[in-house]
C-alpha cells in the first residue's frame, strides 16, 4: 500500500513538472531577465506596426493642425496611461478623411481621421474613440488576426519569431503580414468579437482615466442616423446598434465633462474643416 | 504514516505550482469588489504593485494581497514587472522618461537601423505606397509625462 502511494506520489510530481503551463515557465524566464526577452518581442512590433503606420499614411494624408494633433495627442495619453502596455510610447494623428473611422497598429500608432473627430460631441466622446483604438493596440488585435504565434508561446513571442529574422524570406514574410494587416485595417475589419472587446476595453479605460464609461456609446448613437452612409465604419465594424446594445447604457450617463475640458475640447475644434 | 503520504500527496499536486504573480502595468489600477465595471472599488494599486492569482473570469482575475481579496482587470495587468519605454526610432526621438530607457532606446535604435529604417531604405521603400515622411512627421508630434499631467489636472479643474 505504501509502495503503490509512494508510487503515485512520484507520479503527480512528474505531472507537476510537465503539467506547469507553457505561460509560467516563460514567466520565470522573463523575470530571470528583468523583461530584455518582451523587450525584443515590443522591438518587434514596433517595427511591424511603424510599417504599417507608413501605409495608412500613404492612404490617408495627416491634417495638418499642429494645435489639435497636440490636444488629440494629450488626450490619448491621458487614457493610454490606464492600460497595460507602459512599454508603448503611443503616438496620436489626424487624418485628412471625410469618412468617420478610426485605426490601430500595432506597438501604438493611432488615427483617427477629420471626420471622426469633428462628430465628437465632447471630449468624453473623443476620448472614447481613441480608448477603442487603445484597447485594440493592448490587445493586440492585429497580431492575434494574422495568427502569427509561436508553438509554445503567446502570440507575441510569435510576432519576434516572424519579423526577426534576416535575409530575403525574413523580408518577404514582414512584407507579406504587413500588407495583410493593412487589408484588415481598411477593407475587412477586424473580427466582431475583437470590435466588441475593444468597445469593452474603451469603456474601462474611459472609466479609468475619469471619464463617462458610457462616452463610447453616446458617440456611436450620434453616428447612428448616418450609418448607412458611412461606408467606412460599416465595412469595418460591427452595426452600430449591437455595439451599443453590449455597452454601458448611453441613457445612464450621468454628466459629460468638466467645464476646462468642453472648453479646451471648443477651442481646438473650432477650426477644424468640416466635410463637403 | 498515511497521513504523512496524504500531507505530501497535497504539496505534490500541480496546483501548488500554479500559483501566479501578476503585476499592475497601469499608472493606477482599481481593484473591485466583483468581476464588472459597474462594481465597488475596494482599493487602487499603483503601478508595480504584485498580487498573487486565486482565480479568473472573463477578462478578470482574482487577486489576494496581504490576505484580502478582489478583481483586477486583466487590460491593466501582467505576469511580469512594467518595462520602461521602449522605442526603434532614433535617440534624438521623444525624451526617455528616465536615464534606463534612453540605454535601451539606443539598443533598439542600433537594431532598426540594422533591419533596414535608414534613410536610404526608407526612401527606396516608399515607392511600394508607404510615406515615411508623414510617419515621421506623426512621431515627431511628442508629450511628456508631466504635460499629460498638467493636461488631467487642467481637465479636471471645476
Amino acid at each position: 500500500m505504501s509502495r503503490l502511494l509512494a508510487a503515485l506520489m512520484l507520479c503527480l510530481c512528474g505531472v507537476t513538472a510537465a503539467a506547469a503551463p507553457a505561460e509560467f515557465r516563460s514567466r520565470l524566464s522573463q523575470d530571470a531577465s528583468g523583461g530584455q526577452g518582451i523587450g525584443a518581442d515590443v522591438v518587434a512590433e514596433l517595427r511591424f506596426g511603424r510599417e504599417i503606420a507608413a501605409r495608412l499614411l500613404r492612404r490617408f494624408p495627416l491634417y495638418e493642425d499642429a494645435a489639435l494633433t497636440r490636444y488629440v495627442t494629450l488626450l490619448g495619453q491621458s487614457i493610454a496611461r490606464h492600460g497595460g502596455r507602459p512599454e508603448l510610447q503611443y503616438r496620436f494623428a489626424v487624418l485628412d478623411s471625410d469618412e468617420v473611422n478610426a485605426y490601430a497598429a500595432p506597438g501604438g500608432y493611432i488615427f483617427v481621421t477629420r471626420a471622426a473627430v469633428a462628430a465628437a460631441g465632447n471630449e468624453a466622446e473623443l476620448a472614447a474613440v481613441l480608448a477603442h483604438e487603445i484597447a485594440h493596440v493592448e490587445r493586440r488585435h492585429i497580431v492575434e488576426a494574422l495568427q502569427i504565434r509561436a508553438r509554445d508561446d503567446g502570440a507575441h513571442a510569435g510576432l519576434a519569431l516572424l519579423l526577426g529574422g534576416a535575409g530575403d524570406s525574413a523580408r518577404i514574410a514582414f512584407g507579406q503580414a504587413v500588407d495583410r494587416a493593412v487589408e484588415i485595417l481598411l477593407s475587412e475589419g477586424l473580427q466582431q468579437a475583437d470590435e466588441f472587446d475593444a468597445d469593452q476595453g474603451a469603456a474601462m479605460l474611459l472609466s479609468y482615466a475619469g471619464y463617462p464609461a458610457t462616452a463610447l456609446a453616446r458617440y456611436l448613437a450620434r453616428l447612428a442616423p448616418a450609418e448607412a452612409t458611412t461606408t467606412a465604419l460599416h465595412r469595418t465594424h460591427p452595426p452600430l446598434a449591437a455595439r451599443m446594445a453590449a455597452l454601458p447604457e448611453a441613457a445612464a450617463a450621468a454628466t459629460a465633462v468638466t467645464p476646462a475640458q468642453h472648453a479646451r475640447f471648443v477651442e481646438h475644434l473650432k477650426t477644424l474643416r468640416p466635410a463637403p | 504514516m498515511r497521513h504523512t503520504l496524504l500531507t505530501a500527496l497535497l504539496i505534490a499536486t500541480p496546483w501548488s505550482v500554479h500559483a501566479e504573480t501578476i503585476y499592475v502595468q497601469s499608472v493606477k489600477a482599481k481593484l473591485m469588489s466583483a468581476p464588472a465595471l459597474t462594481a465597488q472599488v475596494v482599493a487602487e494599486a499603483p503601478k508595480g504593485t504584485a498580487f498573487d492569482v486565486i482565480g479568473s473570469r472573463d477578462g478578470w482575475y482574482e487577486v489576494r494581497r496581504d490576505g484580502a481579496t478582489a478583481w483586477l482587470s486583466k487590460l491593466v495587468a501582467a505576469p511580469h514587472q512594467p518595462l520602461t519605454k521602449i522605442t526603434v526610432l532614433p535617440a534624438a526621438d521623444s525624451a526617455p522618461v528616465d536615464n534606463h530607457a534612453r540605454r535601451r532606446a539606443s539598443v533598439v535604435t542600433t537594431a532598426g537601423a540594422a533591419r533596414g529604417l535608414a534613410p536610404a531604405a526608407r526612401a527606396r521603400r516608399d515607392d511600394t505606397g508607404s510615406d515615411y515622411a508623414a510617419l515621421e512627421k506623426m512621431e515627431a508630434t511628442h508629450v511628456t509625462e508631466e504635460e499629460t499631467r498638467r493636461f488631467i489636472e487642467e481637465g479636471a479643474a471645476p
